[in-house]
């Protein structure tokens, strides 16, 4: 497919979304519509990724699509490169997977109202923020994703709920507020939002070293929207009050969202900066061991499945820090062609990673609300006998509990194992340790859900609800369908690890990247100086970076011109 | 005019978490808004000074007197997205007053334990 | 819902006279600064001066269709706008512009520019109209409906 169709990946959405308002209160055919969306999404994403991955030549490995023809560090730019197409297609992949679960478990009082809207709506943000090409579209598609969060957040919250609402609406607002005074920042300092420009800059070593206080503001931004250590609080209160479907969605994509932008941010934008990399490697290493050993300890100390699975999350987003860490620079004894080598292996560990437990996570929580359909609670002590009641769902959260932990065979261990190895490659042992600790706390606790709730014998009433097979029967094609994928990540680990080590070269070595965005014959920042540049710029320049906004400026107005 | 900018940025965002400090959810959404504003001005301070320059249409004065267009985008949108964001937030707080007649954030709790 | 009888008439007056300056603004903006964002705030701003004199109901009856579905047609006109380019191997979101030359009086003819960007901004028009003047419609609702009592005392 041509390489300008890279935006149906954001027009498809889109239509969805009108299209879903249009039909606002016909629920029948809402349904199998959307439905209809999020499968072509699906294959937009899938069919983009076989072409990246399949490219003969490496420059069309990134697709690039300019809006409106405006040429890129001055236009928008979308860019569809290895990382970015398999996040794509994964996420997708989960979106699709969730709405078939809501069709059948989401109560009236969610589902209906503006929730299919809504929903469209999320997918468009989270797929806009994979092929945004500059820190300000970021920003928008951040936006966009977390009002429709937001939207969806507050359907039919009762009244014990709206406090979490607030607290989750409020912090990240002031997470989006101080994003966009980065971007001013950012263009203050540098000239230009466009990743690749950016990329270009520090490259050539022309980052100025008072950027380095605005690139730990970004940490902070996207620590707090990934809930890294410091910066977690708002997660374990709030999701664990969300119906399964939403939590779900919410748990697979949202958090993700915030690693990808992680490695495409602090990786392939600033981790060719030595400066950038001295200051912000130890931060997020200590942050992602606290992150995962901390996080897997409250998971261990909860009794109910939600609350389990939400600190969960935050346990995860230690290792996606991890490899974030480790491919940022390898700290110590490693030099030249073998730190490259392993900063390549550890991000292709953290994408691994990530794209495991999209899968993963979502698929489990889809189980928790299954096993709240069937039992009428989450608390550990008031369910048991699942394994008899309900033998598929049992087996399908096994496999997913177990994938999560990490048992050899299943998807989970390879992403583990290479950060885990590259932690020993990198010297970093107490990091190394805490991972593998983790690891171990995370399979207890997956076994503790096993065994209270499939083991153990029945507890209390079992709780028969109306057209009780047929609600399950959709909840449990969705969870098969995640389920399979998760297993084809474990036994087809092999592929699933090519395709994320040429996503981790592509960001590991930003070359193609930026020349597939800024291209090799326009390149205007290599124009020589305009003779009527100083008269321009006057004293005033003296405050920017190299001057080269007026140059960046120049050029825009120039290629105007020439239109 | 630049450090006035940068002075006024500092104290709205003080006077912002000043108030979302508080207790009650008018006044901390207050502080959410301003914050915005805050953020905008900031975009302004470290965009260079539009003062004395003319608006950027091609064909209004020679590019070298145009104003940096970029900022005023940022802005623009950052403004629109913020419309969205306030007109959510009063709608959530008239939702919570119609269901609880109560914007302290304590009494919420109150309610949350009861 | 303020009905003094200096506020309906100026209602009166000015609710034409802005939505017609909105028109204005819509049509300036093609080459210089203006466009559907600002005129849809100011064809808002007209609606809601008209909701405060005379109620909602007759606001209402002044729009064509509901307030939801001027956003639903104006996000459709801005989507289906930038996906055209598409069809002709351009990229998503390109513009076409060029003139008309229509047959003038006295044998001097009048050209006109179009630019296939002015729909694109017509769908920003009806989006903008369509949120603010919902957004008020349902926050106000709700402050009608706690003052009800004492307005009727």
């Amino acid at each position: 497919m041509p390489e300008r169709l890279i935006v149906y990946m954001l027009v498809v959405p889109m239509a969805a979304a009108i299209v879903a308002m249009c039909l606002h209160g016909f629920r029948s055919i809402q349904r199998p519509v959307g439905s209809a969306f999020l499968v072509a999404n699906f294959l937009v994403c899938a069919r983009f990724l076989y072409t990246v991955c399949t490219a003969t030549d490496p420059q069309g490995r990134v697709l690039v699509s300019q809006m409106g023809s405006w040429p890129a560090p001055f236009g928008i730019t979308i860019v569809v490169d290895p990382l970015a197409a398999l996040m794509l297609t994964v996420s997708s992949l989960v979106c699709l997977a969730v709405f078939v679960y809501s069709l059948t478990q989401l109560d009236d009082r969610f589902a209906g109202g503006f929730f299919h809207p809504m929903f469209h709506l999320l997918v468009l943000g989270v797929q806009w923020s994979f092929v945004a090409g500059d820190l300000f579209n970021l920003f928008v598609a951040f936006e966009i994703m977390l009002m429709a969060s937001y939207a969806i957040f507050v359907l039919g919250t009762t009244r014990a709920q709206m406090r979490q609402a607030y607290k989750y609406v409020l912090l990240n607002l002031i997470g989006s507020t101080l994003f966009v005074t980065c971007c001013g920042l950012v263009y203050g300092q540098l000239g230009t939002l466009n990743m690749a420009h950016i990329t270009q800059i520090v490259q050539d070593g022309r980052l100025p070293a008072s950027s380095i206080p605005v690139i730990t503001m970004l940490l902070l931004v996207f620590g707090a929207k990934t809930a890294i250590f410091p910066l977690w609080y708002w997660l374990p209160d709030t999701y664990h009050t969300l119906p399964a479907a939403i939590g779900g969605l919410f748990a697979g994509l949202l958090t993700k969202v915030g690693a990808y932008v992680m490695i495409r941010v602090f990786v392939m934008m600033f981790g060719g900066s030595p400066q950038v990399t001295a200051v912000l490697t130890p931060l997020i290493l200590i942050s992602a061991g606290v992150t995962m050993f901390l996080g897997v300890l409250g998971a261990v100390s909860m009794h109910s499945v939600r609350r389990i699975l939400s600190i969960h999350i935050i346990s995860q987003v230690g290792y996606m820090l991890m490899g974030v860490g480790l491919g940022m620079s390898a700290v110590s004894g490693l030099s030249g062609g073998a730190a490259l080598a392993s900063r390549e292996l550890a991000i292709a560990g953290a994408i691994f990673f990530i794209v495991h437990n999209m899968v993963v996570k979502c698929c489990l929580f889809l189980c928790g609300g299954l096993m709240i359909e069937h039992a009428g609670s989450d608390d550990l002590n008031k369910i048991g006998g699942l394994l008899r009641r309900a033998p598929w769902l049992a087996t399908l959260f096994l496999i997913a509990a177990l994938s999560l932990a990490g048992l050899p065979p299943l998807s989970g261990f390879f992403g583990k194992w290479v950060l885990i190895r590259e932690g020993f490659t990198q010297q970093q042992y107490w990091l190394t340790g805490f991972a593998i600790a983790t690891s171990l706390l995370t399979l207890l606790s997956m076994l503790k859900i096993w065994s209270y709730g499939f083991w153990s014998p029945p507890q209390g009433q079992h709780v028969t609800r109306p057209h009780y097979r047929v609600r399950t029967v959709g909840g449990i094609a969705s969870i098969a369908l995640l389920v399979v994928v998760a297993l084809s990540m474990g036994f087809g680990a092999s592929s699933y690890m090519k395709v994320a080590r040429l996503a981790a070269s592509t960001v590991v070595y930003p070359r193609l990247y930026v020349d597939a965005v800024l291209g090799k014959a326009a390149a205007p920042r290599l124009a020589p100086m305009r003779p009527s540049h100083a008269s321009i710029d006057g004293p005033e320049t003296s405050g920017h970076a190299n001057g080269l906004r007026g140059e960046t400026r120049l050029a825009a107005v120039d290629s105007v011109e020439t239109r | 005019m630049t450090l006035l900018t940068c002075i006024m940025v500092g104290v709205i965002f003080a006077a912002a978490t000043y108030m979302m400090l508080g207790r009650e959810l008018k006044g901390v959404c207050m502080g959410v808004f301003l914050m915005g504003h805050g953020a905008n001005l900031a975009i302004i301070a470290t965009s260079r000074s539009p003062i004395g320059r003319e608006p950027p249409v091609l064909g209004l004065a020679r590019i070298s007197e145009l104003a940096d267009p970029l900022p005023q985008a940022l802005i623009l949108t950052a403004i629109v997205i913020g419309f969205a964001v306030q007109a959510f937030l009063l709608t959530l707080l008239v939702i919570t007053w119609r269901r609880s007649r109560t914007l302290q954030l304590a009494e919420l709790a109150v309610e949350e334990g009861a | 819902m303020m009905s003094t009888l200096i506020f309906r008439n100026a209602a009166k007056v000015l609710v034409p006279l802005s939505l017609l300056f909105a028109m204005f603004i819509y049509f300036k903006g093609h080459q210089s600064p203006g466009g559907g964002f600002v005129a849809g705030l100011v064809a808002a701003v007209a609606l809601i001066v008209h909701r405060m004199s005379y109620g909602a109901r007759s606001m209402n009856r002044m729009l064509p269709f509901p307030e939801r579905s001027f956003i639903a047609i104006g996000l459709f006109l801005a989507l289906s706008t930038a996906v055209v380019p598409l069809l002709f191997d351009q990229p998503f979101l390109t513009s076409y512009h060029g003139s008309i030359a229509l047959p003038g009086n006295n044998g001097r003819a009048y050209t006109i520019e179009w630019a296939s960007v002015m729909v694109f901004d017509l769908g920003v028009f009806m989006v903008v109209t369509g949120v603010v003047v919902g957004m008020i419609n349902t926050l106000s609702e709700e402050l009608e409906f706690c003052h009800l009592p004492e307005q009727e005392s």
